[in-house]
């Protein structure tokens, strides 16, 4: 028996779309734009005005404060703009806008090969924030963060998630398969940063290929397990990788690290690596371009900020697109439009078909929800108190528990889109906790 | 593929080519409709049985049940101004559900009546699917048993033809069935008949447990007069003794769709194949009929001369008969599964199941009714919230 998680849906993974097509560079596109929020945490600030000449790895964005992270250049040229933009989370946001000067050229403090075997745990983070690495899982956590001790909580396991449990992304496995051995190496890093004393590496069973190179990569080093997890979404979401890979949860509301475990994306991983090995900040990130809207699926290596638009466009699409994702399809988001960009958390363009608006009805208790819930809440009461408004049910409930992973909404036969009405109750409650706040501001 | 500098023209464009919501964007191929006609497909088998063991008499109330149900959920909805949603199979399930808990002799308007309460009042007017707190076409039938209870009671009429003994299976027509030999009201005319008659084998011990010797009319067992009750439980057993593998197949007296346990128990398999449900209620059902039809004591008469005297009497029940005998499978399978109108949750599943299974044994064994499983399962459906509220898993990290 594989380990694993209780709950979770296993959809049609249509990997096979991507999942052979090498890691390509995408060509630098004419302009990029770089939004300044493209993590959680406060947005970097402008560094740089309109008119000024850029190179690539150059700093335009300084990081906001902690918890937060600089963004760099991903090309050379000249400041354009700085305004808002549409960005993929909703919105138009600022960012900074680099016409290309077509030189490509970098930098002159970034780009060169060092050795980090000297360097202390927290000079590994400082160096990781000035890259302004973010989990590129999706999430964008600023990574400097994550592997800051709190409160003296020791840290024991380091996991490198490589579940890449989402259906039709293979950015991740690439970088396995073409990266293994730098993976590795950034584990290695990590597990300094950290003084975590086990390092794992945690894949889903369909990638026997993968598993097969980290254990040849790993042979000689006892401290790092290679583990085999069933095949299951959300398999890659750091709740359940810890209970699947550790046998422990995190507590309700806390992080990996009240367990002492910290887990890192694949991409992430490779990102450190970089930027240690190379004092490379991150400016470019793999992207899968797929879906059956797309007539030359693959896996691209794409400068941040290139117009999503761009990439499709030489990807081709097909006649029927009528749905576009950012992410994957369980957890991206659907954008209307292509002229957002590529940010830090940009893990897949996905052209989807004939993509249905469904026309949903009243809950029949069926109970499939319950049973996929990764975290074992009952997605249909859930589902009916935000549809009813309920403030007072939505208040008491554990709502806060649910992350949004799409699993009880993917098997609702009454095609209710919980998530939608879980994120609408969400807001309702920041709402009503902003209201009271203002209140005994007032008082 | 230059993005417009200005700020409104995001919107403008290509806007209105992507069709935007929430995540996820792929859902599983499983809705409202594949879902009801899969029960659909799963009640064939004991639809064909029905029509095998009952002929026209089974094809007659079926229609009835299911046309009714499906006119009177169209005009419903189309009066209230909802959607139309016949095509989605859930009204067909309620119709077929409502004849098959009919007695083949049911009257034409039984089945109408049921269907027309099951759908009008107990599922519409709660709200629809999805809103009702009953099962339908079980709260259709505990109403016109209210209604029409004596045109209900019983279950074939006798043929006038009284062979002395069974004819040579050769010779026995498509739909012979043995009246159980604990039937002993009219031993004459009951005992062997080509066109199959009687009570059910739970009504036939009912009679025994409930026999009061004064009245002039039946019930009156004459056997039982003097006997002890345990003598009198040995009776009923003998009576219960029988036909184990006709029941299974379905050749017993009883509801249109109930006889036959063997298919509806491959309309089972064929529900928890396709994963429409799982397995938590009807095991928990079943196993709950059979402990407690072995565990609990009956409550017997015992006749001595004009005095009626009642002693419990423990005699180890008979597990099998209790699951193969009346409702029980039709029940556990497709009744108490009705999602609507039973707990959400694994363990509150369970829960309902053994609650179903015990309250069907008690009714069976001291209640008014020879056959307990349809209130079991109203009596359950009521008690579903409060099993959700008890339930509730317990959420990751906490």
């Amino acid at each position: 028996m594989l380990k694993t998680f209780q709950g979770g849906v296993h959809p049609p993974e249509k990997k096979e779309l991507a999942r052979d097509q090498a890691i390509e560079p995408f060509p630098a596109p004419p302009e990029v734009v770089l939004y300044l929020s493209q993590h959680i945490g406060a947005p970097a600030q402008p560094a740089v005005e309109k008119g000024d000449t850029v190179k690539k790895g150059q700093v335009v964005g300084e990081a906001g404060g902690f918890v937060s992270a600089p963004v760099h250049a991903s090309i050379s040229g000249t400041v354009k703009a700085i305004e808002p933009r549409p960005h993929p989370l909703g919105g138009d946001q600022p960012a900074v806008v680099i016409e290309s000067d077509g030189k490509g050229e970098w930098a002159e403090d970034v780009n060169d090969e060092r050795d980090w075997s000297g360097m202390s745990a927290s000079d590994v983070r400082d160096a990781i924030q000035a890259a302004g690495i973010v989990g590129m899982g999706g999430a964008t956590f600023p990574t400097h963060v994550k592997l800051s001790p709190m409160d003296g909580k020791p840290i024991h396991d380091l996991v490198i998630n490589c579940a890449e449990c989402e259906p039709y992304l293979t950015c991740d496995y690439r970088q396995m398969i073409e990266q293994t051995e730098e993976i590795v190496a950034g584990l290695r890093i990590l597990m300094k940063a950290t003084g975590a004393e086990n390092g794992w590496i945690a894949i889903e069973a369909n990638k026997p290929d993968a598993f097969d190179r980290f254990v040849a990569a790993t042979e000689d080093d006892p401290d790092i397990t290679v583990e085999m997890l069933e095949v299951k979404y959300p398999q890659g979401a750091e709740h359940q990788i810890t209970a699947a890979l550790l046998g422990r949860e995190i507590p309700s509301g806390g992080l990996p690290l009240d367990i002492g475990v910290i887990c890192q994306n694949t991409g992430t991983t490779v990102a450190v690596y970089e930027a240690l090995r190379y004092n490379r900040p991150l400016i470019e990130r793999v992207v899968t371009v797929t879906g059956e809207g797309v007539e030359r699926p693959g896996n691209l290596r794409v400068p941040l900020g290139t117009p999503v638009g761009a990439i499709l466009e030489a990807a081709g699409l097909r006649d029927g697109v009528n749905k576009l994702v950012l992410g994957g399809p369980m957890m991206g988001l659907a954008q209307y439009t292509p002229e957002v960009s590529v940010t830090k958390g940009t893990s897949g363009i996905l052209a989807l078909v004939d993509a249905e608006v469904y026309d949903w009805r009243a809950c029949i208790r069926c109970g499939r929800c319950v049973d996929a819930c990764p975290w074992q809440l009952v997605p249909s009461y859930l589902s009916i108190i935000c549809e009813a408004k309920n403030v007072d049910a939505i208040q008491a409930s554990d709502i806060m528990d649910c992350k949004e992973c799409g699993c009880c909404t993917y098997v609702c036969p009454s095609r209710r889109p919980i998530v939608h009405l879980v994120k609408y109750g969400k807001g309702e409650l920041a709402r009503l906790r902003a209201e009271e706040q203002d209140r005994k501001a007032e008082d | 593929m230059t993005p417009p500098a200005k700020k409104k023209s995001a919107s403008e464009g290509s806007g209105d080519q992507f069709v935007i919501s929430a995540s996820p964007h792929i859902r599983h191929g499983d809705d409202i409709s594949r879902v009801m006609w899969m029960v659909v497909v799963a009640l064939l088998p004991a639809l064909f049985a029905a029509c095998y063991f009952f002929l026209w008499d089974a094809v007659r109330i079926v229609l009835i049940g299911v046309l009714t149900a499906v006119a009177a959920e169209a005009v419903i909805q189309k009066l209230s101004k909802q959607r139309v949603t016949v095509g989605d199979g859930s009204a067909v399930v309620t119709g077929l559900l409502v004849a098959f808990v009919m007695p083949s002799n049911a009257p034409w308007f039984a089945p109408l009546v049921a269907s027309l309460f099951a759908i009008a009042v107990v599922k519409q007017a709660f709200g629809g699917l999805g809103c009702n707190i009953w099962n339908p076409a079980l709260a259709g039938r505990a109403f016109v048993v209210a209604c029409f209870g004596g045109l209900l009671v019983g279950g074939w009429l006798p043929s006038p033809a009284q062979p002395d003994a069974d004819p040579p299976v050769e010779a026995r027509p498509a739909n012979w069935v043995a009246v159980p030999e604990g039937r002993r009201f009219a031993p004459d005319e009951y005992t062997r008949t080509d066109a199959v008659t009687g009570a059910s084998a739970l009504s036939a011990r009912k009679d025994y447990l409930t026999a009061i010797p004064e009245s002039e009319e039946p019930p009156v067992l004459e056997e039982q007069l003097g006997a002890t009750p345990r003598e009198t439980l040995r009776m009923v057993q003998r009576a219960n003794n029988t036909g184990r593998l006709d029941m299974l197949l379905g050749a017993q007296v009883g509801s249109v769709g109930e006889t036959s346990a063997l298919a509806l128990l491959i309309g089972g398999a064929l529900l928890l194949a396709t994963k429409v449900i799982r397995w938590h209620i009807p095991v928990a059902f079943l196993g709950s009929i059979a402990l407690f039809g072995w565990l609990l004591p009956f409550h017997v008469p015992a006749l001595e001369g004009a005095r009626v005297t009642y002693g419990w009497v423990w005699a180890g029940g008979q597990p099998l008969f209790e699951v193969l005998a009346g409702g029980a499978m039709l029940g556990a399978i497709f009744m108490a599964t009705d999602m609507v109108t039973s707990p959400i949750t694994r363990r509150g599943r369970l829960i309902f199941g053994v609650g179903c299974g015990l309250i069907a044994v008690i009714i069976r064994r001291y209640g008014g009714y020879p056959e307990g499983v349809a209130y079991a399962i109203l009596l359950m459906n009521t008690a579903v919230p409060l099993i959700d509220s008890y339930t509730k898993p317990r959420v990751y990290g906490t």
